[in-house]
């Protein structure tokens, strides 16, 4: 284990230059991300591995985090400088460890609570097609979906509105209690997710008692460069393409992103070779970021527009259907009935005062406003359509009386509005207004080896309908603690109790009608009362340079459990579920993972992960919609070509779900299955650099359903063997001025 | 909607109508009488019937 070298070099100047280098053979790393802490604001270093930081007017004593593929990141304590050398020692793990948003300030090895965090540059190889199929590379985290589209996140086996997403601090609202309805968010300019599994969330939500998705926008770019980086995408088993732009510019003291991608999806293949009619859908999107730094504040602004059309398949007009009835053997990507029609604008703003070295203040307020349309039977008409807006501001006071200790307290509220347009003979939800109001304190302390944590939150909610008139008023809280020790090698033990409280959704409480996208009848119940978890999450790490082990077992006592249960009747033949409250429940299982990186052998990384959920009630009888174990292993070599063409990369991933057999009498359970996927990548090596990706997707074409597919209602199963390819390059412009700041910075470089 | 209005406006639709012996063809509109067909329904002999368009 090397330790960091930082030298320093104090000066008046205000743009922080350095030079990231590897610390054994003294070469530049490119493309190294630097972060400076609490102003938010990073850039990466060029092919060279040198950086450059501008603001104004630095404070005296800044954080930095430094973090590279390959390398271990570092967390660097510095009096304001004008250049310095980074020397970064190779993790062989690639377990990067870098400042969560989510936990803030904190890096994720120093949390209290287990987190992960997935960089979506790691998923190069795989590809994934969504945002939330890329989430499910994490341990315990799997996705209800219905083929290739419209995924949602499930944590240890909880969902919906139990599951909370952040873009870069914003809720996102548009409809989450329905499984069927997408997450609204691409991949696009999406740098990382981080996770916390469980209640612990509790710094931004209350009712997450599945767990919260913080989604970190990629705010790096090459000072005065523009960065555009461009990517083109096929699926063969639904001949789906995606092509994506995305620029990226970083210039004094502000910072620019625009981008856009368009995807289209015809019906996808089955393993006979027949197609899932109207499995089709076709996603675009834009958004535009943009940050401005000077002195003490830091002001960000994103917007994100999205617009899905969505095919819905389970539709058939035959009077006894049967899964034949929703196959066909043509392959279309033509609109068609029935169909959702979705469309997002998000907007956030935020503001950040670092008032001094011990205090900030961060003002954010954010607006979502989500168009949701069903079409059925007719193309002008939606049967159901609903008009969500969702306002949202939210206060933090940062105090840090010393570097070691850390308070975060605030208040935020919401006002959400959900208006019916659709046919009103067909709508699902009331018309509603819900108002909520949130107070919270959160408490973090280093004491030699122990890292301690104490959240506490208060959440009020008063929701309003024709239907419905309640109020709801709980208190969370949140203790932790981790501890270190060095035995062969570097050692974490942590240890959390967290409660989460989530009122009732209107649709838990007014449901009543077809939803279409789900292939279900739903009822709800109005006196349904507050769900409840306790969670208790132990976590141990062991970590050498060439092994890493981590076991996460956990439990949560549940109280008034709200699930959608399937009843023994149907409507225009759509199965009838209804929520119901179980009055106790449990959930337990356990989240593991193995890394081994052979010394002998430091291109190639085997990986492994085991997660097991299981849910029930006291009585006991099983819970419904609990995913299946899964086995995942992974085997990977990382090249760095000599030559201008050459591999960079190859993969084999298996997977293997394990059967499904604790259900409900009114499920049936779910055959055990095994996914292989291959890929390598071929990069050629020029002032504009390609790199070419691609891969087979369940390479032994098996016939295969998930328990939590939305098509297991149908009889149906998952896409067969799918080959896929993709195209990617970045373009690096300069601008003006930028020949001559280089220059300058070689040689302020040279000269120590 | 935007779908419907932007994508769909001046697109053509085979259509047919509910009858009391099942479904009848009435051939392929466009525009606003599509939109007109699934608002307003399809009058047969003083009675009208639900009528739908498109693929479904």
């Amino acid at each position: 284990m090397c330790i960091p070298l930082l030298v320093a070099y104090t000066s008046y100047s205000q743009s922080l230059k350095g030079r990231v280098i590897d610390l054994h053979t003294g070469e530049g790393i490119p493309y190294a991300q630097i972060e400076v802490q609490n102003i938010n604001i990073g850039a990466n270093s060029n092919e060279n591995g040198e950086f450059i930081l501008t603001h104004e007017n630095l404070p005296e004593r800044i954080i930095l985090t430094v973090s590279a593929t390959l390398y271990e990141t570092q967390e660097i304590a510095a009096v304001c400088c004008d250049s310095l050398i980074v020397r970064m020692d190779q993790d062989h793990h690639e377990m990067v460890e870098i400042v969560i948003k989510v936990d803030p300030g904190i890096l994720n090895k120093n949390t209290t609570v287990h987190s992960d965090r997935l960089n979506m540059r790691e998923l190069k190889l795989s590809s994934p097609t969504g945002l939330v199929e890329a989430l499910t590379s994490i341990n315990g985290v799997q996705q209800i979906s219905a083929g290739m589209s419209a995924g949602k996140p499930v944590i240890r086996g909880m969902q919906g509105m139990r599951v909370v997403t952040f873009l870069e601090g914003m809720r996102i609202e548009n409809q989450q209690w329905g499984n069927d309805h997408g997450l609204g968010i691409s991949q696009l300019g999406i740098q990382s997710a981080e996770i916390i599994k469980g209640p612990a969330g509790l710094l931004y939500a209350g009712d997450a008692l599945g767990g919260v998705i913080y989604l970190n926008e990629d705010r790096s770019a090459a000072y005065n460069k523009v960065t555009i980086d461009v990517s083109s995408a096929f699926e063969s088993v639904s001949l789906g393409t995606t092509n994506s732009v995305m620029a990226k510019l970083h210039q004094r003291n502000s910072f620019i992103s625009v981008g856009a991608l368009s995807s289209s999806f015809a019906d996808f293949q089955l393993t006979n070779g027949s197609y899932l009619n109207d499995s089709r859908f076709q996603d675009h999107g834009a958004k535009l970021g943009y940050v401005y730094f000077k002195d003490k504040l830091n002001i960000e602004f994103d917007y994100l527009f999205s617009k899905s059309i969505i095919g819905i398949p389970g539709h058939t007009h035959d009077s006894l259907a049967t899964a034949d009835s929703y196959i066909t053997d043509e392959q279309n990507r033509s609109i068609s009935l029935p169909l959702q029609d979705v469309m997002n604008h998000f907007f956030n703003g935020k503001l950040i005062y670092n008032l001094n070295e011990k205090h900030s203040l961060k003002l954010q307020a954010s607006h979502t406003f989500n168009d949701f349309a069903e079409f059925e039977e007719k193309v002008f008409t939606p049967e159901m359509r609903m008009r969500l807006n969702n306002s949202t501001v939210r206060f933090d006071h940062i105090w840090r009386p010393k570097y070691t200790i850390r308070v975060n307290s605030g208040f935020q509220s919401s006002l959400q509005s959900n208006v019916n347009f659709g046919n009103p003979d067909d709508e699902l939800l009331p018309n509603s207004n819900q108002l909520d109001y949130a107070a919270f304190s959160s408490f973090f302390s280093r004491l030699g080896p122990f890292e301690l944590s104490a959240v506490a939150r208060l959440d009020a909610r008063n929701l309003s309908s024709d239907l419905v008139n309640r109020s709801f008023v709980v208190g969370n809280g949140s203790v932790g603690v981790l501890y270190k020790w060095w035995a062969i090698s570097n050692n974490i033990i942590r240890l959390n109790v967290s409660s989460g409280s989530r009122a009732p959704h209107i649709a838990e409480l007014t449901a009543n009608g077809q939803h279409h996208g789900a292939s279900r009848y739903e009822i709800g119940d109005a006196n349904l009362n507050p769900e409840r978890a306790t969670q208790i999450d132990l976590d141990y790490e062991f970590k050498t340079n060439h092994f890493s082990f981590s076991v996460n077992p956990y439990f949560s006592y549940l109280q008034n459990y709200i699930q959608l249960s399937p009843l023994d009747s149907t409507v225009e033949n759509f199965p009838v579920y209804a929520y119901q409250a179980i009055q106790k429940a449990r959930m337990y299982g356990v989240d593991a993972g193995v890394h081994y990186h052979p010394k002998f052998a430091n291109w190639l990384h085997l990986e492994s992960g085991y997660s097991i959920t299981y849910g029930e009630s006291f009585e006991p009888s099983p819970l419904t919609f609990m995913p299946q174990p899964l086995w995942r292993s992974k085997a990977r070599v990382a090249l760095r070509p000599k030559k201008k063409l050459g591999f960079t990369g190859f993969m084999v991933q298996h997977q293997f779900y394990f059967e499904q057999n604790r259900v409900t009498s009114l499920e049936t359970p779910t055959d055990a299955y095994h996914l292989i996927q291959i890929a390598a990548s071929v990069k050629l090596d020029t002032k504009t650099p390609f790199e070419l990706t691609f891969g087979v997707r369940n390479l032994l074409n098996e016939t295969y359903v998930n328990h939590l597919s939305r098509l297991k209602n149908i009889g149906l199963t998952e896409p067969g063997r799918s080959f896929y390819i993709k195209l990617s390059t970045t373009i690096n412009c300069s601008l003006r001025g930028t020949k001559e700041s280089e220059s300058k910075l070689e040689n302020n470089i040279l000269s120590h | 909607m935007a779908f419907a209005v932007s994508c769909n406006k001046n697109k053509c639709y085979e259509c047919h109508y509910d009858g009391p012996n099942g479904e009848v063809e009435i051939g392929e509109k466009c525009g606003d009488d599509v939109k007109d067909l699934e608002e307003n329904g399809y009058t047969v002999d003083s009675v009208t019937y639900e009528a739908h368009c498109g693929e479904h």
